[in-house]
């Protein structure tokens, strides 16, 4: 009998490995030593499939919550929750116009937590859509989008309208009335896009009509294509983000610094010391500045346990928000859809509804001209502002933030006044009503408003003799239109899209 | 700091976790299924009833109606519905009224003659009330006997006076066919009527119509003054009393757009009155055959057969008489027996049969 390594026999030996098994099974799927040193921090960052996406050391900036609001973890965050709720609904989901609707009610009544399952879907949605754009608000007024990491920029965009595409694409699945009307109207809002629109709406809806072509499209598109896509774009997103040399900061002395206190905030966290004694590698190679370049490595914290820690404690908090704000509202749903009994008025998804107001006082300028414009200076914005003053520092500088609130306040005041008039003259129709298409379309509160934008724009750039400033400026401006005419188009729009106050009954139909 | 964020963040999911499972086992008709149980043990002596009842787990009951599409759950909670024993309970456990001999509850459900939700399992989901979002609330009193009129399309419905009473009016007393249409017949200058009992709540202009915002209301107060709910409607107040109108709304709101199954439809009968004559012999023939052993004629006779009450409205004589003659060569499977009928016994029962409209 020949003995093993230990000088033990078959018996022997089979008796050890029985007694270590349960060890040796965790060291062969936890790889890493033990954690009291930063090399067994950084091995568990590098060797574990899950964590291997991010870098094994983070600037402490990157762990600042003020300066990310942790809404792009958050963003995904929501979106497993979707992938994860999503799938366990399709067990249950038929699209089919006569079962559709049907399956809606046994989630709310027989299936297994069925409602917290729907209500979740629902919210999480809705929240992803929220997320994701502020999330582009907050890399636009931090600046984060200038070289190198204007590509990225461009992916997010992207995103965000795969976002969009993704929750309009479940809208329409309950199928009952709200979910009818919505995509209705919003499909309509596409059509009025030049030469491809009705082409496109007649593709996405597999006819004129939304019906039950529509709906195994928009099943199709919600379940497999658009998520599968999202995915991938998003491994995009989260890649350039490493190579394109992690989040972006503030511009920093060039002298190497010495340990640098961590914020108040941070009191509790361990810092580690800087140590003479480490060689530095060749780890990965990042185009831009790492946290390397030209300084110490000790303006940065292990990811282990410190950005690990943060984003776990996150995605806790998130998934207990969307859960409680589903345990206490419910999803909405009205009755069956009846396409022969248009909803009134028949309203877009919220996201859509600064849009549908535009498009109600021309269908050229809201639905054809802003959109259109919106996308390309959304796509072009990294490729015009190449600077990199006042990276990392939210609206660029004291007087950014000034012009920011400038903005803001103005052009409510600004949005507030189009709407009065629009509403009490009736607009270019209601002072002439013999008035031409083409001088509705030119003089209307939409494009008015993208007047008073641009204005601002040079103005602000004349007199600021920066294009950040201004950028930020039309930026704040955009968002503030979107934002007040968003909630009008919730709030205060009722049936025939006339206008209601809060407190103001719409009229019995 | 970021410890105890985690800290009070991870008690607080395990808290909502805990919630969300309490929110998905306490439902409303587990009480309802315990409370029937303790009665029925209160009930009866017998020990194998017993010890089911000991061995009954809480579960949701439904009835599913392939030919109409749906499921009915109200059996989840109204669980005595076929239980004698529960007559004097109050609902949800009181056994429904003698009318299930005719109308079983495997082939009707329960929406189909109440309406109401029949998905939910919820005394307000069911909308035992007027429920947001639902258009079928379920229809009491008088009112039920709308729903008679989604089968029986027959002038005089038995068990329905309203109804039938209603018919007439439509007809011969205010001939409202001169101006509406329903299913094809009568004039257009008013509006289509074969399904505006369907009509979505918020196509009805209640802006003139005191009380309460339901279908019924609109009716009744449209037929007492249709001028007062609508004022540009050109149809003539013809001075309904109150039974009238009341009549004429339940004969509204029967004309839905649900989809009846063709077996279930009841029509008037069509056949030549020579054959529709009673048949003597087929009579006797049928009494001879002891075919009541098998089939039930108004709710007397066995249930091993099709209910023979109204079998001339669904078959004709061609089929009749060939399914006499040979039932398994017709119906494919039939467990009815080949009484080796001669041709003209066959025909006298054919006679005979086609008389029971």
């Amino acid at each position: 009998m020949k003995a093993n390594r230990h000088g033990e026999g078959m018996l022997g030996g089979f008796r050890r490995n029985a007694r270590l098994l349960f060890r040796n099974l965790l060291d062969s799927v936890v790889r890493h030593g033990p954690v009291d040193t930063d090399q067994g921090r950084a091995e568990i960052m590098n060797q574990n499939f899950f964590l291997h996406i991010f870098p094994v050391s983070v600037h402490k900036n990157t762990l600042r919550f003020g300066y990310t609001l942790g809404l792009g973890v958050i963003a995904f965050v929501l979106f497993l929750i979707l992938v994860v709720g999503g799938i366990v609904l399709m067990f249950y989901y038929v699209p089919a116009t006569d079962q559709a609707y049907q399956r809606m009610k046994d989630l709310e009544f027989v299936v297994s937590n069925g409602n917290l399952l729907r209500n979740i879907h629902r919210w999480a949605a809705h929240g992803m859509v929220a997320a994701v754009f502020l999330h582009m608000c907050r890399v636009f007024y931090t600046g984060s989008f200038r070289p190198p990491r204007e590509f990225n920029w461009v992916v997010g965009v992207v995103l965000f309208f795969l976002t969009l595409l993704l929750s309009f694409t479940g809208y329409l699945l309950p199928w009952d009335q709200l979910a009818f009307w919505a995509i209705t109207v919003g499909t309509n809002i596409m059509s009025y896009f030049p030469f491809v629109g009705k082409e496109m709406r007649y593709l996405l809806l597999g006819g004129n009509e939304v019906g039950q072509e529509a709906l195994i499209r928009f099943y199709v598109l919600h379940v497999a294509i658009l998520p599968v896509l999202l995915l991938a774009v998003l491994g995009v997103h989260f890649w350039r983000i490493r190579k394109d040399g992690g989040l972006s900061r503030p511009e920093e002395d060039a002298s190497p610094s010495a340990p640098v206190p961590l914020p108040a905030a941070e009191s509790g966290a361990e810092v580690f010391p800087p140590d003479t004694r480490k060689t530095y590698g060749l780890m990965e190679l990042v185009r831009g500045r790492t946290p390397m370049v030209d300084r110490g490595p000790e303006d940065t914290l292990m990811a282990w346990p410190h950005l690990v820690f943060r984003l776990l404690t996150l995605s806790i908090l998130t998934l207990t928000a969307f859960m409680i704000l589903s345990l206490l509202v419910g999803a909405p749903l009205k009755d069956i859809a009846n396409p022969q009994f248009p909803e009134n008025p028949a309203k877009a998804p919220w996201y859509f509804l600064a849009l549908q107001e535009l498009v109600s006082y021309s269908a050229f300028v809201g639905g054809v001209f802003i959109p259109f414009l919106t996308l390309v200076a959304l796509m072009v914005i990294p490729y015009i502002d190449r600077e990199s003053t006042g990276t990392g520092v939210w609206f660029h500088s004291p007087r950014g933030r000034r012009i920011a609130w400038l903005a803001g306040l103005s052009t409510t005041a600004v949005v507030s006044l189009l709407l009065f008039l629009q509403i009490r003259t009736g607009g270019m129709r209601g002072l002439y009503p013999d008035a031409p298409q083409w001088l509705v379309d030119v003089i209307n509160p939409a494009s008015l408003l993208l007047l008073y934008l641009i204005v601002f724009f040079f103005v602000t750039g004349y007199v600021t003799d920066s294009l950040r400033e201004a950028s930020v400026g039309l930026f704040t401006g955009f968002v503030t239109a979107l934002t007040t005419l968003t909630i009008v188009g919730v709030y205060l729009r009722g049936p025939n899209w006339e206008f209601f106050w809060f407190w103001q009954s719409w009229p019995v139909p | 700091m970021v410890h105890r964020i985690f800290a009070a963040g991870s008690l607080l999911l395990l808290f909502t976790a805990a919630w969300a499972a309490w929110w998905d086992y306490d439902r409303e008709w587990k009480r309802y299924q315990g409370r029937y149980h303790s009665l029925l043990r209160e009930k009866t002596k017998d020990e194998k009833v017993r010890q089911e009842i000991e061995r009954a787990r809480p579960e949701i009951k439904q009835i599913v109606l392939r030919s109409f599409a749906r499921v009915d759950r109200c059996v989840t909670c109204h669980l005595a519905y076929d239980n004698p024993a529960f007559a004097d309970e109050p609902e949800p456990l009181r056994t429904h009224p003698g009318i299930l001999r005719h109308h079983p509850a495997e082939k009707f459900g329960c929406t189909v003659c109440h309406s109401g939700q029949g998905e939910a399992t919820t005394y307000k989901g069911a909308a035992h009330q007027e429920l947001e979002f639902w258009e079928r609330p379920m229809w009491k009193d008088e009112y039920l006997q709308s729903a008679c009129g989604k089968c029986h399309k027959e002038a005089s419905v038995p068990g329905a006076p309203t109804l039938s009473a209603a018919r007439v009016l439509y007809r011969e007393e205010f001939a409202c066919d001169v101006c509406h249409k329903i299913e094809g017949e009568g004039g257009s200058d008013g509006p289509d009527l074969t399904y505006v009992g369907s009509k979505p709540l918020h196509a009805f202009d209640f802006t003139y119509v005191k009380g309460e915002r339901t279908r019924p209301r609109w009716f009744f107060e449209h037929f007492k003054d249709p001028q007062a709910v609508l004022p540009f409607s050109e149809m003539p107040n013809v001075d309904m009393s109150d039974e009238q109108a009341q009549a004429m709304t339940v004969l509204m709101l029967s004309l839905t757009s649900e989809k009846v199954p063709p077996e279930y439809l009841v029509r008037e009968s069509t056949l030549r009155p020579e054959l529709a004559a009673v048949g003597v012999e087929g009579h006797s023939l049928f009494e001879e055959k002891r075919c009541v052993l098998c089939h039930s004629l108004r709710g007397r006779g066995g249930t091993l057969g099709p209910d023979l009450t109204h079998v001339a409205s669904r078959r004709n004589a061609d089929w009749l008489f060939q399914h006499f003659k040979n039932p398994r060569q017709v119906v494919p499977g039939s467990r009815m027996p080949d009484f080796h009928l001669s041709d003209a016994e066959a025909n006298e029962l054919t006679r005979y049969v086609l008389s029971l409209q």
